[in-house]
């Protein structure tokens, strides 16, 4: 075993049973074995060191503020949805109205509108009652 | 560390129970999971990140993330090795960017610099302890050998989850692994902690 196959060995092995061929490359070779000595401390080291611990207020907030975040995503979220079926629905209405009133532009009479105020009032257009489908309507 | 296991057990529900529960919108599941879980995350957290304050952003930053998408987890049964990746995803994305601590940055964050570097042999009987120490050497590394060293030697993972959680293949993991653990070795002997 030349030294860099020991050094490889060493890491794969480090934490178990040195195999036979570590040991022996261990036992001849004076640098390696220094070298192995001071990795080994390293992890030691490492595994042992003391952590800080989670300062109190962070652990004491860190639920709270998970909740309120969830919360507030949960409720923007529902904002959204409330949103955007408003939109469609207005968006539907207005379609449906813009058709119909399409159809009854070519038939001559009173009954007219311009799309602008189709669009920006699908839902109030004064003596038009008839044209909105009751259930986008009221 | 069993990636499945809770860390209190025989303390309530399973930790698969709470994710489930917490998944279905359960509010006390979730504080519970978080209380389960918060520990074990900080001490990855705090070692990845060096100090308090980053990785108290670490962890509220992973658990965000991790809620937002927990509705979405197919497997509760692996809700820890899944944090862990969100969780290295973050410190990658937060903290990866930054070059690895110069002796300037060190101070200026008030950890204490290299005294054999900076004052001599007589300086580094006074070196602060192991602990901080190791500190300074994990954020000298570059964050892509910090990780797996944090995952395999303060959680106790195999290499296989080490794999699963980075994200890489298992060579690469062990390569990264052991040259983080030559840096950390290489930093330990510089500061004259170890002979
Ligand atoms: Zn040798």
């Amino acid at each position: 075993m030349t030294c860099d196959e020991l050094r490889l060995a060493f890491h794969e092995e480090l934490g178990g049973t040195p195999g036979p061929g570590t040991r022996e490359h261990l036992r001849t070779c004076s640098l390696c074995r220094a070298w192995s000595a001071s990795l080994a401390a390293a992890i030691r080291d490492l595994e042992t060191a003391a952590i800080p611990a989670m300062p109190l207020d962070f652990s004491r907030s860190l639920a709270p503020a998970l909740v309120r975040e969830r919360r507030a995503r949960t409720a923007g979220r529902w904002r959204w949805v409330a949103a955007s079926l408003v939109l469609l629905a207005s968006g539907a209405g207005g379609w449906q109205l813009g058709r119909l009133l399409l159809v009854r532009q070519t038939e001559p009479g009173p009954r007219q509108a311009r799309t602008a105020d189709i669009l920006s009032a699908p839902r109030a257009l004064p003596g038009h009652a008839d044209v909105v489908p009751a259930s986008l309507g009221r | 560390m069993n990636l499945t296991q809770q860390a209190r057990p025989g303390a309530g529900p399973s930790r698969t129970a709470l994710v489930r529960a917490a998944q279905r919108g359960d509010e006390r599941a979730f504080r519970a999971l978080v209380a389960d879980i918060q520990q074990r995350l900080w001490q990855v957290a705090r070692r990845l990140a060096g100090d308090d304050d980053r990785a108290a952003d670490l962890v509220q930053e992973s658990l965000m993330r991790a809620f937002r998408a927990l509705p979405r987890l197919r497997d509760p049964e692996r809700f820890m090795s899944w944090l862990l990746r969100i969780l290295n995803h973050v410190a990658t994305d937060t903290l990866g960017a930054r070059q690895p601590e110069s002796l300037e940055d060190l101070a200026e964050a008030g950890i204490e610099p290299m005294a054999s570097e900076l004052e001599g042999p007589e300086a580094r009987a006074e070196a602060a302890g192991t602990a901080e120490a190791i500190d300074r050497a994990l954020a000298a590394m570059p964050m892509i050998y910090r990780q797996p060293l944090v995952l395999r030697h303060v959680l106790d993972l195999t290499y296989d989850d080490l794999a699963q959680i980075l994200d890489l293949p298992l060579g690469t993991v062990k390569t990264r692994l052991f040259r983080g653990r030559e840096m950390l070795r290489e930093h330990l002997l510089r500061e004259g902690i170890r002979p």
